[in-house]
């Protein structure tokens, strides 16, 4: 009877001690190593007619982050002496994982892990950005450089400054470039080429300073003009308040 | 009358005045483009 008694119990805890020992295999292969490790794998699921072993493929390396490109510029803006920042950020997407695709077309699905190797373990990777835009003044007007760490956001600005009135187009470019460690050998790749627009305007032909002295001196005139008649003005305020 | 159109023109003179300093102090308007670079964009060419 006894034996009864305890048989379940003995059975679930050799269940769970079965289940221990599997997990802590299964959680031996997941310490990481100090060796280069590939940066991320993307899982692709393709589908064919023929039932097959899942295969590796291998890719070339690629920046382990995904990244967001912030370009931030004034759409319109005082011609004249006045001048203005163009920003442009290649910061860390957070929220940016890389999701594996799937593809399903037929019957019998077949798993291919591509490994995409961490660039930054082979690489010194520069972010170079340039502003290009005739006719207005830029600085600095030729390329900035900044060395891209894992994890790290780089911000280039430019200063901007239209003489004239008029629409200014531009291209803000960002390349990176890749010098291998071992080798020397150097890389480069566009990564963006974004087209802006920025149009410069005037107050009916008056420029900036103008209109900043022309206001500070018609306030003082008009301030002066209407100060004797501020009693009176109190005074039809508090009548129209009153009725 | 006299009274009446002195502060006619110091309205006016204010108004002006007071449109230009905005238009020559306000901040431009900006604009913003976020663009998302995935990391197959930033591998070896």
């Amino acid at each position: 009877m006894d034996k009864h008694n305890y048989f379940p119990r003995n059975i679930s805890i050799t269940a769970c001690a079965l289940m221990l020992i599997l997990a802590s295999i299964s959680c031996a292969g997941s310490v990481e190593s100090s060796a280069p490790r590939p940066a991320s794998t993307q899982l692709v699921v393709e589908a064919t007619t023929q039932p097959s072993q899942p295969t590796q493929i291998s890719a070339p390396p690629a920046i382990p982050e995904t990244r967001r490109l912030t370009l931030e510029f004034p759409s319109k803006m005082r011609a004249g002496v006045e001048g203005d920042i163009i920003r442009l950020t290649l910061e860390v997407d957070d929220l940016g994982n890389i999701t594996p695709t799937a593809q399903i077309n037929g019957n019998v699905v077949v798993g291919q892990t591509i490994e995409i190797p961490d660039l930054y373990e082979t690489h010194n990777v520069i972010a170079e950005a340039r502003l290009d835009m005739a006719g207005m003044e830029v600085s600095p007007p030729e390329a900035t450089l900044e060395p891209l760490t894992r994890g790290r956001s780089v911000t280039f600005y430019w200063s901007i400054r239209p003489q004239e009135t008029g629409t200014y187009r531009g291209t803000v470019w960002l390349h990176l470039n890749f010098a291998d460690k071992s080798t020397g050998e150097q890389s480069r790749i566009a990564v963006s080429a974004q087209i802006i627009e920025i149009e410069a305007v005037d107050f009916f032909g008056l420029s900036v300073n103008v209109a900043r002295t022309s206001g500070v001196i018609g306030s003082l005139v008009g301030g002066v003009f209407g100060f004797p008649f501020i009693e009176d003005i109190i005074k039809f305020l508090f009548r129209r308040r009153k009725k | 009358m006299n009274r009446k159109a002195r502060l006619f023109l110091a309205i006016i003179i204010l108004a002006i005045s007071v449109s230009l300093l905005i238009w020559a102090y306000s901040p431009n308007p900006r604009e913003t483009r976020v663009q998302p670079i995935a990391p197959s964009e930033m591998q070896l060419p």
